[in-house]
């Protein structure tokens, strides 16, 4: 499903940079455009993807070179904290970019944490991350709309495991594409 | 003369003082009570009984920590009725109690146990009892009588008989249920099956429902299931979290977390009208409400100072109280002897392991009662204030573990299952 | 009493006299009292007064008057029966050895003492006046009470230390023992009354002040059981005094609750 979700993105950001091409170009590479209009349509119809992915896949092997921020999906945090990172306020800020220049995507942003602590106070603070991403992406450009959130707690680690390692993959929120 | 007389007189005195030779004794030992349980004498006729009752209740007494119960082979004799025991024998066995008992088994599966409990030191009978029950209730049988006996010698009532809920996931957690069983872990019974995972299962104080949350794709919801029908209702589903539900000791409200207003905060559901009440208002979290014994106050935990710590707050008032100071994460409050001990989820420093710890909220003293096991979650306190069951991690697998509220008693839950994990200890059923 | 002159070694003989017969009539008194009070007695004696009496304080004055009226009037009424029952007049024996030898000791000191006293009495008639002597005199009576006094004192500083010694032996015994359920208090107090046999061995136990916890008051009486054989002095007139019949007041400090 992940997976799925990123190549659509990847797709629509493609989309985006094909027709600011077309704008600055005049009708220069008239092939492009047109695969580009046939993705966005099926994005537009299809609000709860289902099928269509291989074909957008190949669009996004064809085209290659999207902002490359947009495929990290994925911020983490310290251990009980909710605050961003730095190094991690670049890519939200491409995917606030993003939001922003596309008014009809929408992100559900999933909170998470690691095993330690309590299940209830997890649950918390992971909406309190989702929350923080959400907030900073309001701040960046997105509209509330476009972002909603939901809280996982500790109940679905990317990592089972025990170690600093798995921990530290759990502790994160997840930008998920729902529309875009 | 004077001086001969106030001699006399000072030595009259002192006899006097020393008229009556006490001996004050200050401290005992906590250690457990030898107790011998016979095995129980079984029908004529080689009848075929379906649980070990003397076993049982051997199990459950020495499970609890209070007790040393003989081995039936180092037994010098197996009595089953009065005139057969020869209390000398169990002196020298240094055993302080000798349960016996008789099993007969009567017309249309019905069994009766009578059981005898002496003293050996007085030679004394102290409790007797005849009990009757189907082949299926003899284990509940069996645990009435453990009741019986740890109430007599401890002078505090048993939980032998009360059940626990927990929830069991496979390694991949992707199957999730719950369950319920004895206190011992027998007869394990799963009420629901899910894809989702299962959390924070919370008992109605008459113990005939389960309030519990489901963590779905859209977010946790809260459920309420009577166990007699299997019957699920969803209780709160708002924008947000809906979360660590908790029934008021009366029975009539319902505590659970909401954040449809932003923060998760503290919320009273009042069964009967349905009438929401929001009781904490911060901009911090709030979680983990439970109830004080005067269906009034409620316990919870609070990320109000940074790092989670415990409070209470009088629902009807507002008044808040913090209650935890030591420790650099507190969490998950429950009381235990009539409030008289707060046990909590405790990390004393950053980075330190999390244990089970108890905090005596007269005397101000905190206890680490966990060592063993580690990530150490979700106690849940016995009925009789005497037990924690926790939830840990124990070579690599989620278990359950008990300890007792001095930390003098430790065990392991046994699971056949992949994970283990949120114990919560069932009421008294009557 | 005064008819002798004080030069006569007589006239401070009554007073030692009076003194040895009192002391002889209370150890009697004391013992014998023992041996009659069986379980009533517990009830007539206000037990308040017998577990307020920690036992190796020095005595204080202000304490103990208030007990004495008390004390003497269960006493006063006793003696009729005191004497006649078979098993009381052979306890007491051992008691009545231990005073004689004490009696016996003082009457040996004396009587040397006396000697002394008579021959340089002989020598100062002779020499000095009589008046001198009456001040020597005097001298020696005060040193002579000072010294019996001192003896006293220095035998009951043994006998309570013997007192305290095995106190404190039984004291470990039950403590180690004692295995005090979980639903104990720390202010929760027993108070058990216990009976001995001069082997040390328990041949009764009572429960004199109930703690309100049946399971803590067992705990208490199979502590003592379990002990069964108290570590007793092996001096008779201490184990009849002290150990014959005594009280153990149990707290559970250590309790949680």
């Amino acid at each position: 499903m992940q997976q799925f979700g990123f190549f659509k993105l990847f797709a629509v950001s493609l989309t985006v940079l094909a027709m600011s091409g077309c704008a600055s170009k005049g009708g220069a590479t008239d092939e492009a455009a047109t695969t580009e209009t046939v993705a966005a349509e099926e994005s537009q119809t299809q609000p709860v993807p289902a099928s269509p992915e291989v074909d957008v896949q190949t669009n996004v092997e064809s085209q290659g070179a999207a902002n490359p921020l947009l495929e990290q999906t994925t911020v983490y945090f310290d251990f009980d904290q909710a605050s961003i990172r730095p190094e991690f306020k670049e890519i939200l800020n491409a995917h606030a970019e993003y939001l922003k220049a596309n008014p009809q995507a929408k992100v559900v942003l999933e909170g998470h944490c690691d095993e330690r602590g309590t299940v209830e106070y997890n649950l918390a603070l992971g909406e309190r991350r989702a929350n923080t991403v959400k907030r900073y992406l309001i701040v960046q450009g997105a509209a509330a709309s476009q972002v909603d959130t939901v809280s996982y707690g500790e109940e679905r680690p990317a990592q089972v495991g025990s170690t600093e390692a798995a921990w530290s993959k759990n502790r994160r929120a997840e930008i998920n594409y729902q529309s875009r | 003369m004077l001086r001969t007389f106030t001699f006399v007189f000072a030595f009259w005195v002192y006899s006097l003082a020393h008229a009556e030779l006490t001996i004050e004794i200050k401290q005992g030992v906590a250690s457990a009570i030898p107790i011998s349980v016979v095995p129980f004498s079984m029908p004529q006729g080689g009848v075929q009984v379906p649980e070990n009752i003397d076993n049982i209740v051997r199990n459950d007494l020495e499970r609890s920590g209070h007790f040393r119960a003989l081995a039936p082979r180092d037994m010098l004799s197996h009595p089953t009725s009065t005139q057969d025991i020869y209390f000398r024998d169990w002196r020298l066995l240094k055993q302080e109690y000798v349960l016996i008992g008789q099993l007969e088994s009567r017309l249309n599966d019905v069994y009766q146990v009578r059981y005898q409990l002496f003293d050996v030191f007085n030679e004394k009978e102290l409790l007797s009892q005849t009990l009757r029950g189907s082949a299926e209730q003899l284990r509940d049988l069996a645990h009435k009588i453990s009741d019986a006996v740890y109430e007599q010698l401890t002078g505090i009532r048993g939980v032998f008989s009360t059940k626990i809920a927990y929830v069991t996931a496979n390694r991949e957690r992707t199957q999730f249920a719950l369950a319920i069983a004895d206190a011992d872990g027998a007869r394990e019974k799963i009420i629901l099956k899910s894809k989702y995972s299962i959390f924070s299962p919370a008992w109605s104080p008459d113990g005939k429902k389960l309030a519990y949350v489901m963590l779905e794709d859209a977010g946790s919801r809260v459920y309420v299931q009577e166990l007699a029908t299997g019957q699920k209702e969803l209780v709160s589903a708002s924008k947000g979290l809906n979360s660590a539900p908790a029934f008021s000791p009366d029975g009539k409200k319902l505590a659970m977390v909401l954040s449809k207003d932003g923060n998760p905060e503290i919320y009273v559901l009042e069964l009967a009208t349905k009438k929401w009440t929001r009781i904490t208002e911060h901009y911090a979290i709030d979680t983990e409400p439970n109830w004080m014994p005067d269906s009034q106050n409620i316990i919870f935990t609070s990320g109000r100072t940074g790092k989670p710590q415990i409070y209470r707050v009088d629902t009807l008032t507002g008044e808040l109280k913090r209650l935890t100071f030591e420790g650099h994460y507190n969490a998950r409050g429950r009381l235990a002897q009539d409030g008289r001990f707060l046990v909590m989820v405790h990390q004393p420093d950053s980075g330190s392991d999390f244990h089970i710890a108890s905090l005596d909220l007269t005397r101000g003293l905190m206890q680490i009662l966990t060592s063993d096991t580690y990530l150490d979650e979700s106690p849940s306190v016995s009925p009789n204030g005497v037990m924690v069951m926790y939830a840990a991690k124990y070579k690599n697998q989620s278990i359950l573990a008990a300890v007792s509220v001095d930390g003098d008693v430790k065990f392991l839950v046994p699971s056949r299952h992949g994970d283990v994990r949120e114990p919560a200890w069932g009421p008294y059923t009557n | 009493m005064r008819l002798y002159p004080l030069s006569d070694p007589r006239s401070f003989a009554i007073p030692i006299a009076v003194a040895i017969s009192i002391l002889l009539a209370m150890v009697i008194l004391l013992s014998t009292h023992w041996m009659n009070t069986e379980k009533p007695s517990v009830k007539t004696v206000p037990s308040h007064i017998a577990a307020r009496v920690v036992h190796l304080d020095k005595p204080k004055p202000a304490q103990s008057k208030p007990q004495k009226p008390e004390t003497k009037k269960t006493e006063t009424k006793k003696p009729v029966p005191k004497v006649e029952p078979k098993p009381v007049e052979k306890k007491p024996a051992p008691a009545t050895k231990a005073s004689e030898k004490q009696s016996q000791l003082a009457a040996q000191k004396l009587a040397q003492k006396q000697a002394e006293i008579e021959k340089r009495e002989q020598e100062k008639l002779r020499e000095a006046a009589r008046k001198a002597a009456l001040n020597e005199l005097d001298n020696l009576l005060s040193d002579e009470l000072a010294q019996l006094e001192a003896n006293q004192a220095e035998q009951d500083a043994k006998a309570a230390e013997v007192v305290t010694d095995y106190a404190s032996q039984i004291r470990a015994l039950i403590e180690r023992v004692w295995r005090v359920p979980p639903s104990a208090k720390h202010t929760d107090t027993i108070l058990l009354r216990i009976y001995l046999v001069p082997t040390g061995e328990v041949t009764e136990v009572h429960v004199v002040e109930s703690s309100g916890n049946n399971a803590l008051d067992r705990s208490a009486e199979q502590a003592v059981w379990k002990v069964s054989v108290m570590p007793v002095p092996k001096d008779p007139a201490i184990f009849e005094k002290e150990f014959r019949r005594f009280n153990l007041k149990l707290t559970p400090e250590n309790a949680r609750l």
